[in-house]
């Protein structure tokens, strides 16, 4: 073989394996950076079953008990503007609560009280017990008796979808809920879920024809501990044009509370 | 005896002035015992009438089914049970209704009024239309599944006219928010004035918003042609239940045993299952399949006769107390009659006449006298009922008791005698001893007597 065949068969097949080389190394560059992308992605994909969770257990109070002072103003194009103040107690632990209203003047003494699962409304007028629901509004308003208590929504409702946003400059979770049972009064939800802290910001309802019925806000909370109360909630009824109910929390406490205030006994008493 | 009666005539016309006082006093009270009595019986009459057209019916035989929570919610899926307790060519039976309910708010633009709907299945009732009386619009056809007969008063409220949209926000069987959307097709005039009538969608539809299947329904109801057979067809049915085993209460018959605070919760759960508002309690005692529960319309009235019955009370008690005076003003006036009247007793006993006679003579004044009275109190109270009934009335929470805006007056046999034998019976009472008195007066005595 002559030299230059020579020369040229070698650098045919040091092109060969420079080729093969090169190959090899893209493969392995395209192999890693996929396996960087993915495991990028899987370090970003948001556990939302747990983001649940978090809203409920940051919205009970566990061990402790809590009072505070609401302040509800319903807007209502027929009836006008209605101011209610209400005292709550909660005793999350036993699933007890009790709101009892301090104003107008027309309804103090009335109130509901919830043990386990029992509501009752109760009328200083006749001084009767009459049963009721979690799902009903309350005083009439766009709240309902549910809103005041803890959140279950890990146990109520499963995620048929989610994506990211913002609401206002907040970089929120939007999670799409359908309820797993017929307990709850609305089939399904659509919630804006802070990322950093998991608070709860939005949530719109929608019947069971989809229709969205109502929208609910959370701008602002207190911590109590590990527990987050909204400061403010605002309802907006997206049925009947210009409705809606303002409602304020004040004087949060978590101090004990005597017995006694979650029982059908305390409203007799308020009402001597 | 016709003699002593023309005599004790006029003896009573002598003393016009008094006589007139007398019977004026006996008029008023019967008057007032006949108005009242009249009033409650009219107003039990169109409660009765207004609240069962308001429910669709005068027996109602509801189904009910439990959630695995153990809730309690109304549905009737296989009614063969049913079908087979109810003749439906039985001929006190004028009509039979198979109906879901709600209670929703109904939402237009800005307005929103709660208001009761029931499904009506349209093809089984073919004789639906003909029970209502359409303001605008029509209901001569019933095939949009979305259609709404709205009442009067709630289209005036919501300012809806017939074409146009409305949505309606309920809650299903197990309380879950539902809306939905309806036509309105036709304004109806609000059935017995009652302010309870209801709105009327396809059953089909309002069955899909309340969670229910298309055959499915809430409840049936029996409207009777005549409503003194309440009670005993209503027996009937539960009977025809029972036998083929299926679970059944009649939790509202027999609450004459029952406590007024019992009754008036009981009362009002079944009022308000009957008007489509879930009653969301746990029960304590769980059944399988459908158990259903019978309801009458006199059951449900009871709460308001024994309301009726405490104001008859009442209004005896005043009569009687009337009476009492009226009692003792007879027995004054009479005392004073047989002083001025004794050389005539002494006269008539002189020429032979026996003392019971006498005394007959003073009763039968008195009899005169408290039936004139009682007359003329019935003649009154008739001339009162007439005026009131022709006046028609449009003050708010009135509509109950009224028929078409009018007050009913009811008058029985049996109440009228009862009244007048009252009267009568105290009228001689207070005679009594006066005449037993001028029946007693020696002759001799009394002759010499000088008034």
């Amino acid at each position: 073989m002559r030299r230059c065949e020579l020369r040229g068969k070698a650098r045919g097949q040091i092109a060969r394996i420079a080729a093969l080389v090169l190959t090899v190394g893209v493969l392995a560059a395209g192999i890693l950076v996929g396996l960087n992308v993915t495991s990028v992605a899987a370090v970003a994909e948001p556990d939302i079953e747990a983001i649940l969770r978090a809203i409920d257990n940051q919205s009970s109070f566990g061990d402790s008990d809590f009072q505070a002072v609401m302040t509800i103003i319903t807007q209502d194009p027929q009836k006008g503007t209605e101011k209610f103040v209400v005292h709550e107690y909660r005793r999350d632990r036993e699933k007890k609560f009790l709101l009892l209203f301090v104003e107008p003047r027309a309804q103090r003494g009335q109130g509901y009280l919830m043990d386990g699962d029992n509501l009752w409304f109760y009328d200083p007028e006749s001084r009767k017990f009459s049963h009721t629901s979690l799902k009903e509004s309350f005083a009439g308003s766009d709240a309902r008796n549910e809103d005041f208590t803890q959140s279950s929504l890990s146990k109520d409702y499963r995620v048929t979808g989610y994506e990211t946003g913002v609401l206002g400059s907040i970089d929120v979770y939007i999670i799409d809920l359908e309820a797993v049972h017929n307990e709850v009064a609305d089939p399904y939800l659509r919630i804006w879920v802070s990322q950093g802290d998991h608070l709860l910001l939005k949530m719109e309802s929608y019947s069971l024809t989809k229709r969205l019925m109502r929208t609910a806000l959370f701008p602002n909370y207190y911590r109590l501990g590990d527990t987050f109360i909204p400061r403010t909630m605002v309802f907006n009824d997206e049925l009947v044009q210009g409705r809606r109910t303002q409602i304020i929390v004040s004087d949060p406490s978590i101090s004990q509370l005597e017995d006694i205030v979650f029982t059908k006994a305390y409203f007799e008493l308020v009402n001597r | 005896m016709r003699g002593v009666v023309r005599i004790a005539f006029r003896n009573t016309l002598r003393q016009k002035r008094r006589a007139a006082l007398l019977a004026g006093a006996i008029a008023f009270g019967v008057m007032i015992i006949t108005l009242l009595n009249a009033f409650t019986s009219g107003a039990v009459g169109n409660i009765k009438r207004n609240l069962s057209y308001a429910a669709g019916g005068h027996i109602f035989i509801s189904g009910s089914q439990l959630t695995e929570s153990r809730r309690e919610v109304g549905r009737i899926g296989d009614d063969h049970v049913l079908r087979a307790a109810v003749d439906e060519k039985d001929p006190r039976i004028l009509s039979i209704h198979r109906r879901s309910s709600a209670y929703g708010s109904l939402i237009f633009g800005s307005r929103s009024v709660m208001h009761q709907i029931q499904g009506v299945d349209f093809a089984a009732e073919t004789q639906f239309q003909k029970g209502l009386q359409v303001r605008h619009g029509s209901v001569e056809d019933l095939t949009d599944p979305r259609l709404l007969i709205l009442p009067a008063k709630a289209a005036q409220r919501l300012g809806v006219e017939v074409g146009e949209t409305l949505l309606v926000r309920l809650q299903t069987v197990t309380g879950q928010e539902n809306v939905g959307e309806f036509r309105v097709i036709a304004v109806i005039e609000d059935t017995g004035s009652f302010g309870m009538a209801s709105a009327y969608a396809s059953l089909g539809y309002l069955n899909s918003l309340i969670g229910l299947e298309p055959s499915e329904y809430q409840m049936l109801s029996v409207f009777l042609a005549d409503m003194k057979d309440i009670d005993a067809v209503a027996d009937e049915i539960y009977q025809a239940i029972v036998a083929q085993g299926a679970p059944v209460e009649r939790p509202y018959a027999g609450s004459q045993l029952q406590s007024y605070e019992d009754l008036e919760a009981e009362s009002a759960d079944a009022l308000a299952v009957l008007f489509g508002q879930a009653v969301s309690k746990i029960v304590e005692e769980p059944w399988e399949g459908t158990k259903f529960s019978v309801m009458t319309l006199n059951e449900m009235m009871q709460p308001i006769v024994s309301a009726m019955t405490v104001l008859d009370g009442i209004a005896l008690g005043i009569f009687v107390i009337i009476l009492l005076i009226t009692g003792v003003g007879i027995l004054n006036t009479f005392r004073m009659v047989i002083l001025e009247r004794t050389r005539e007793i002494g006269t008539m006993r002189a020429f032979g006449m026996q003392k019971k006679t006498v005394r007959g003579i003073f009763l039968w004044e008195a009899a005169i006298i408290s039936l004139g009275g009682g007359v003329i109190g019935l003649a009154l109270a008739g001339i009162i009922a007439a005026v009131l009934s022709r006046m028609t009335w449009t003050t708010p929470g009135l509509e109950f008791f009224l028929d078409n805006g009018r007050f009913t007056f009811a008058v029985t046999l049996a109440n009228l005698c009862l009244n007048l034998s009252i009267v009568l019976a105290m009228s001689l009472l207070a005679a009594l001893l006066p005449a037993n008195a001028a029946a007693k007066l020696p002759p001799a005595k009394a002759l010499g007597t000088h008034y």
